[in-house]
């Protein structure tokens, strides 16, 4: 069916799908809403111990003894392992973090030892009974401070704090267009830590058969590198050639917390290898909160400017990250935040340089966006300010600045579908951008690019796909794929099914276990919905073609006019085949042949070159988030009374699904921008508790709407573009925004809290008293 | 320490046990039963995770000694189906997008069902309050919201 | 997280609970809804070796209204307090700080009154697992000798009382009953706070909170309660206040007001009748003058035990006390409950 239609302003043409862009229920909803589904806390093997981890009681210091007498002593106690016992195995892609460490420590969260138990209380009593003795060493929990030459290093080995990466850019001339622009800004911004609170805790089940293959039953979004990585720990042991098949329970919530392996995971194959049996790992919500890698901090300096018309000239930004003590993809988040600080707007002139920088605070890693809503957040907010100054209105002063289909970015970013302007419409049409307004209620906007199209870090941005169909007409895929709970396995059902002419009921998608499922690079960078999809979709389309010849065959009719659709072919509507009959027939027969097909997609994207410039994704997504608050000027308490999120999606694959990425992305934004914080006192983690650590609650849930501008890319599945991550990169800076139009006070450190708010409001009026004035007896702002 | 006598009904049966005095309720039902659909995503009656029905109203599992459940009706996840239909509020969730990772799922239907047994005709605030007690990170809570409100209203038609 | 070992104990009546607290004395804890309770025995704060259930003393569990005004049984549960038709028409105040503990399903439908009012008291520092107490030395509340939340350290413990119910019950001069195995007591609830932060209720051990007696609604008076907390769920207070307001002719002639989670008590403060009395009811200058007067005596007990700025919380004192005395004069003049005023 072809059908003219017009859609957000551009014709095009639309075909009807039966399965593409229909609201349909996640596939596995139904275990999970029946308390089948089962998680790492669910799972239990026959002889299985309980493992746990000692941690460092000092933030940095010299390791002088472990005592593990006592400890080992303890009934029920397996294994005691501490940094003495084992093979050097170290962590991460910097390889700085050693599992187990021995000399010195450099954080709290350090791991020190590590003991296997029959019972999860006898392996925490035997925890408590290890002694260490330290010596402690000067420490450093400030990256700026950890900069200057006198700062106590926390890797002697290093020579300095300042990790040797090479994050720095400048396209055009910078030092020229500022001497051009009639308008600038320069600021300084601040975010902090914040975590991903996974609802499902981390844990790891290792277990080894008998001839030393290996099975670790691990949360984790990246399945294939994950096996490579229990590779080289095996081998660190001196097991070679063996297998290591990696099984992905159901996950809890990854939002980038599950993109390495972390001392859990290797923990558990160690003590299941020295005990010989298997051994779990199962983190506690406090073990959670001090011992998984954060959002980092980061300060930015930004300064920016524009000519009279309001168009941007340049953009020069620097940066500090807190690395903490170790390096994981933290540290390389600045290759993702270049594409906003290139790319966000059109910009001629950019700089850009970041420093990632150890300190004894927990090391960092990326978190939904990777480094995306750090940058936003200072940029978004310069640009209202910068309108401010050009005296501009806001919502034109984007307008006058949007990315638009076609352009090339000065980092190289070729912008294919570009629905920017839409969004940027849709929300100020909704929030009214203008109108007068009451007292303490103000409106504010903030915009977003993001890959869509996957990311190429590593050579490979892949994904493969296998597809199999059975007698009757039941399709099994195997994806490289990571389903984390953000619904990839629907998608791609809905994907093979469309294809397929079959429900989405009758594919089923594995994604579990590398034993079964294809390679895949990991379910990063929003790439999922891109990548795999283009692969499965690559997939389906080889069967689909067989498919059509054999149906050609076994009915006489030509191949272009048979349609599958409904499980059936179809000739001028009626049908005329269903595809089990097909499909039993094709093997039932001499010479016959089994319905199976792979593919693998890669993207037609590009590594960053030495000056950092590339297409590094095949497409780009974007979003204009809008916001009204109300601002309690006596308590600074901010209220969220209306959200619009537009984003520019290509092509809704699964609005049901889509609508549940960019709402849960919303309120992890509003929680970024408003309560969230990992309070660090000298390294230490002072709320590792949801009591302290404020994820909002239902109580505080905005109402959000979320509009989708579809642009149909070329090169996406179906058109469609990622939304994983993007739903909450511009919130933070649309609230700071909108706070700035309410009281006229500009927050520029994250959290937003009502302490900050009601400090900025006494600077701005002068105002000594605080909480009723007692000369004017008038309720007044304070600090 | 010495094992008390439990007698408990659990999604309609009935058990006769012995447990510690200081095994929770939620670790015999996950631990010793085998119902792992509660959650454990803190231990300390924050999260929500692990609540149950207790004679019908939403308690936190992990902060309930098994004992103290002594003679009472639970019902747990597993036990909102009744004989292969889905409860309406599962259904609702299910169509609603309400399930996304799914680790809050049984606490937030457990809450839900809750609400609808005492207060048949909440609005949008009952129920945000009721399900208030609950973290979920992955869906904004604006799904689970809209389908325990569709459920509400559809036991309004029915009136 | 497991719980350590205990015996327990289900007593069928309350004198069979009172002779069981009598001889087990020190080691024994009431056992209520259990949600503030076995949270601490879990962090491993308090071990008690027997564990004395509420939960078969029907006794305890009711809540009923007589010509005196409200008996509330120590076990009644939180909801049921809630949907309690005459507290919503005439003590909008103590449904409002009910409704304000924690959420419903955390302790709702488990938690007692008296658990609320008996909580012991709270400090960022000590309400933590034994891993994070380890780090640190041990501090007053535990058995030591130091206090992290006192800037420049104190020989006092310097825990905050967050019961919810506490500021609001106290300002409407509610006493409670306290029994022991040969001993009946009737007090005013605020005598039942010692004001000493490593044992915060002036409870001896073989004593237990059964009863909470709130007087009649008096024609003319109004009751508010107000709580500042980061989330509108789950939160403990940073700040709360509890109000009560008696007017006549549309002047203020009875007054209380007292502030939670801010001292090792609840804090009534003194100045308030003095101030108000003969006022009109509402007068915004005399309220900002108490509102005043509470901050300043706030300002003399408010430590760094919660994770929100010291300062902070201590300015917040007079907008919540404004808050909440503002809204009781209201009541007290439009004579509304809670439901209706909504
Ligand atoms: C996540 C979370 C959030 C919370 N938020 C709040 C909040 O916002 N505001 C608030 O006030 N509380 C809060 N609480 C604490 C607690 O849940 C409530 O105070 C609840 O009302 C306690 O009642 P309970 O019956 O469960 O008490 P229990 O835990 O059973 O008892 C508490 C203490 O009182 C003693 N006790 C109980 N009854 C008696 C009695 N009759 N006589 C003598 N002693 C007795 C017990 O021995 C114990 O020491 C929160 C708890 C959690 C876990
Ligand atoms: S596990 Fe019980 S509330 Fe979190
Ligand atoms: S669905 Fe993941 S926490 Fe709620």
């Amino acid at each position: 069916m072809i059908d003219d239609q017009e859609r957000n302003g551009k014709k095009e043409i639309m075909e009807e799908f039966t399965v593409i862009g229909k609201r349909i229920s996640k596939v596995d909803a139904v275990d999970k809403a029946t308390g089948r589904a089962l998680y790492i806390q669910d799972l239990k093997l026959p002889g299985m111990l309980y493992g746990r981890i000692l941690y460092s009681k000092y933030p940095h210091a010299h390791i002088i003894r472990v005592g593990t007498e006592k400890a080992k002593a303890l009934p029920g106690v397996i294994t005691v392992l501490t940094g003495e016992d084992i093979p050097p195995v170290r962590l991460g892609f910097y390889k700085d973090n050693p599992l187990l460490k021995a000399g010195k420590v450099r954080s709290y969260r350090d791991e020190v030892a590590a003991v296997a138990a029959t019972d999860p209380e006898i392996a925490r009593e035997a925890i408590s009974l290890i002694d260490v003795t330290y010596e402690a060493l000067p420490a450093i929990f400030d990256p700026e401070e950890a900069l200057k030459p006198e700062a106590p290093l926390v890797h002697e080995e290093h020579k300095t704090n300042l990790l040797k990466m090479p994050w720095s850019l400048h396209y055009g001339d910078v030092e020229a267009a500022k001497l051009d622009a009639v308008f600038n800004v320069s600021e300084r911004f601040s975010t902090t830590w914040v975590t991903h609170c996974c609802m499902g805790t981390s844990g790891a089940i290792a277990d080894f058969d008998h001839s030393n293959n290996l099975t670790v039953y691990t949360n984790t979004q990246i399945p294939s590198l994950a096996q490579k990585d229990f590779q080289e720990t095996l081998k660190i042991l001196g097991v070679k050639d063996k297998r290591v098949r990696v099984i992905k329970p159901c996950i809890g919530g990854g939002f980038g917390s599950k993109l390495d392996t972390y001392a859990y995971e290797h923990m558990a194959i160690l003590l299941a290898w020295y005990a010989r049996r298997p051994v779990k790992i199962l983190f506690e919500r406090e073990e959670e909160f001090i011992a998984t890698s954060p959002r980092q901090p980061t300060v930015t300096y930004i300064s920016m400017g524009c000519d009279k018309e309001g168009r941007l000239l340049y953009r020069d930004m620097s940066m500090v990250l807190d690395n903490g003590a170790y390096t994981s993809w933290g540290a390389t988040t600045p290759s993702v935040m270049m594409m906003p600080i290139t790319s966000l707007y059109r910009v001629p002139n950019v700089r850009y340089s970041a420093k990632c920088v150890y300190t004894n605070n927990t090391y960092s890693q990326a978190m939904r966006g990777y480094g995306n809503p750090q940058a936003t957040f200072a940029i978004e907010s310069a640009i209202d300010m910068l309108a401010e100054a050009a005296g501009i209105d806001r919502v034109e002063f984007r307008r006058i600045n949007s990315n638009q289909p076609g352009d090339v970015t000065p980092q190289g970013l070729r912008i294919t579908s570009c629905g920017l302007p839409e969004c940027i419409e849709a929300v100020s049409k909704d929030l009214e951008f203008g109108r007068s307004r009451e007292n303490g209620v103000g409106v504010g906007l903030a915009s977003l690019i993001h890959v869509g199209g996957g990311a190429r870090i590593y050579k490979s941005d892949g994904c493969g796909t296998i597809i199999k169909m059975d007698d009757y007409g039941k399709v099994d895929v195997f994806t490289g794929a990571s389903d984390m709970g953000q619904g990839s396995d629907t998608i791609i059902a809905q994907i093979v099914a469309e294809e397929l002419g079959v429900q989405v009921d009758d594919v089923h998608v594995f994604h579990q276990d590398t034993d079964i499922c294809p390679w895949d690079v990991g379910a990063h960078a929003s790439r999922t919905t891109f990548v795999a999809g283009n692969s499965a979709l690559g997939a389906a389309k080889k069967i689909r073609l067989r498919l059509l010849a054999m149906a050609s065959k076994a009915t006489g009719v030509d191949e272009d006019k048979l349609v599958l659709r409904d499980r059936a072919f179809f000739v001028e509507g009626k049908p005329v085949l269903p595809i089990a009959k097909l499909l039993r027939g094709s093997h039932f027969t001499p010479r016959g042949e089994m319905m199976m097909a792979d593919n693998f997609y890669d993207p037609p994207n590009e590594n960053m070159g030495k000056d950092f410039r590339g297409n590094m994704s095949a497409t780009y997504s974007f979003g204009t988030h809008g916001v009204r608050v109300k601002v309690d000027e006596a308590t600074g308490k901010v209220e969220i009374l209306d959200y619009i999120a537009a984003h520019d999606v290509g092509r809704a694959i699964n609005p049901l699904l889509l609508d549940g990425q960019v709402h849960g992305g919303v309120l992890m934004g509003v929680g970024y921008a408003l309560t969230e914080q990992v309070i660090m006192e000298n390294g230490r983690n002072m709320n590792p508790d949801f009591r302290d650590y404020k994820v909002l609650t239902a109580m505080d849930a905005i109402h959000s709407k979320a509009v989708v501008i579809e642009t149909i890319d070329d090169q996406g599945p179906f058109g469609a573009k990622g939304i994983g991550e993007p739903g909450c990169v511009p919130t933070a800076p649309a609230i700071a925004n909108a706070i700035y139009d309410a009281i006229g006070v500009r927050i520029k450190d994250l959290p937003i809290t009502p302490e900050k708010v009601l400090a900025a409001i006494k600077k701005k009026n002068g105002t000594v008293s605080c909480g009723i004035d007692a000369f004017t007896q008038k309720e007044q702002a304070c600090e | 320490m010495n094992k008390q006598p439990l007698e408990i009904s659990i999604n309609g049966d009935c058990y006769s046990l012995a447990v510690e005095p200081n095994r929770t309720l939620l670790e015999l039902l996950r631990e010793d039963l085998d119902l792992t659909g509660a959650k454990e995503g803190c231990g300390e009656g924050v999260c929500g995770g692990c609540t149950v029905l207790m004679d019908g109203k939403p308690v936190r599992s992990c902060l309930t000694l098994a004992l103290e459940a002594s003679g009472t009706h639970i019902t747990t996840v597993e036990g909102l189906a009744q004989k292969g239909e889905l409860d309406p509020l599962q259904q609702s969730f299910i169509e609603h997008g309400a399930v996304q990772c799914g680790f809050c799922t049984s606490g937030m239907l457990m809450a839900a069902k809750g609400l609808a047994l005492n207060n048949p005709h909440a609005g949008n605030k009952e129920i945000r309050n009721a399900i208030s007690g609950h973290i979920c990170r992955c869906t904004g809570y604006t799904k689970i919201i809209e389908a325990v409100e569709a459920v509400v209203d559809r036991s309004l038609e029915k009136r | 997280m497991r719980l350590p070992p205990f015996a327990y104990d289900r007593p069928r009546d309350l004198y069979e609970a009172l002779e069981l607290l009598n001889s087990y004395g020190k080691d024994c804890k009431v056992l209520a809804g259990g949600t503030d309770l076995l949270v601490r025995m879990k962090q491993g704060l308090v071990a008690p070796t027997h564990l004395v259930s509420l939960k078969a003393l029907s006794e305890l569990a009711e809540i009923k209204e007589t010509g005196d005004g409200l008996q509330i049984g120590a076990a009644v549960k939180l909801s049921d307090i809630l949907a309690y038709q005459p507290v919503q028409d005439h003590w909008p105040g103590l449904f409002e700080a009910v409704k304000a503990i924690g959420a419903p399903s955390i302790q709702h439908f488990s938690g007692t009154i008296g658990g609320n009012l008996c909580q012991d008291n709270r400090c960022q520092f000590y309400d933590q697992s034994k891993f994070f107490r380890a780090a640190r030395q041990t501090c007053n509340k535990a058995g030591g000798s130091t206090c992290f939340a006192w800037k420049g350290g104190s020989d006092k413990c310097h825990s905050a009382c967050q019961s919810d119910s506490a500021p609001i019950l106290i300002a409407m001069d509610a006493k409670v009953v306290i029994k022991s195995k040969n001993e009946t007591r009737t007090m005013p609830l605020e005598e039942l706070y010692s004001s000493v932060g490593e044992r915060p209720l002036t409870l001896a051990d073989n004593e237990m909170l059964t009863e909470i007696l709130v007087p009649a609604p008096t024609p003319g008076a109004g009751t508010a309660f107000e709580k500042l907390a980061y989330r509108s769920s789950i939160d403990y207070a940073m700040v709360s206040a509890g109000a009560f307001v008696q007017t006549e002719g549309g002047r203020t002639t009875r007054v209380r007001l007292v502030i939670g989670a801010v001292a090792r008590g609840p804090l009534s403060i003194a100045t308030v009748e003095k101030t108000l009395k003969n006022r009109p009811a509402g007068d915004q200058q005399a309220i900002n003058e108490v509102a005043i007067d509470a901050m300043n005596t706030a300002a003399a007990f408010i430590a760094n035990n919660m994770t929100q700025p010291v300062e902070y919380r201590t300015k917040m004192v007079s907008v919540i006390a404004k808050r909440a005395l503002t809204r009781a004069a209201e009541r007290a003049i439009s004579q509304k409950g809670f439901l209706e005023a909504k």
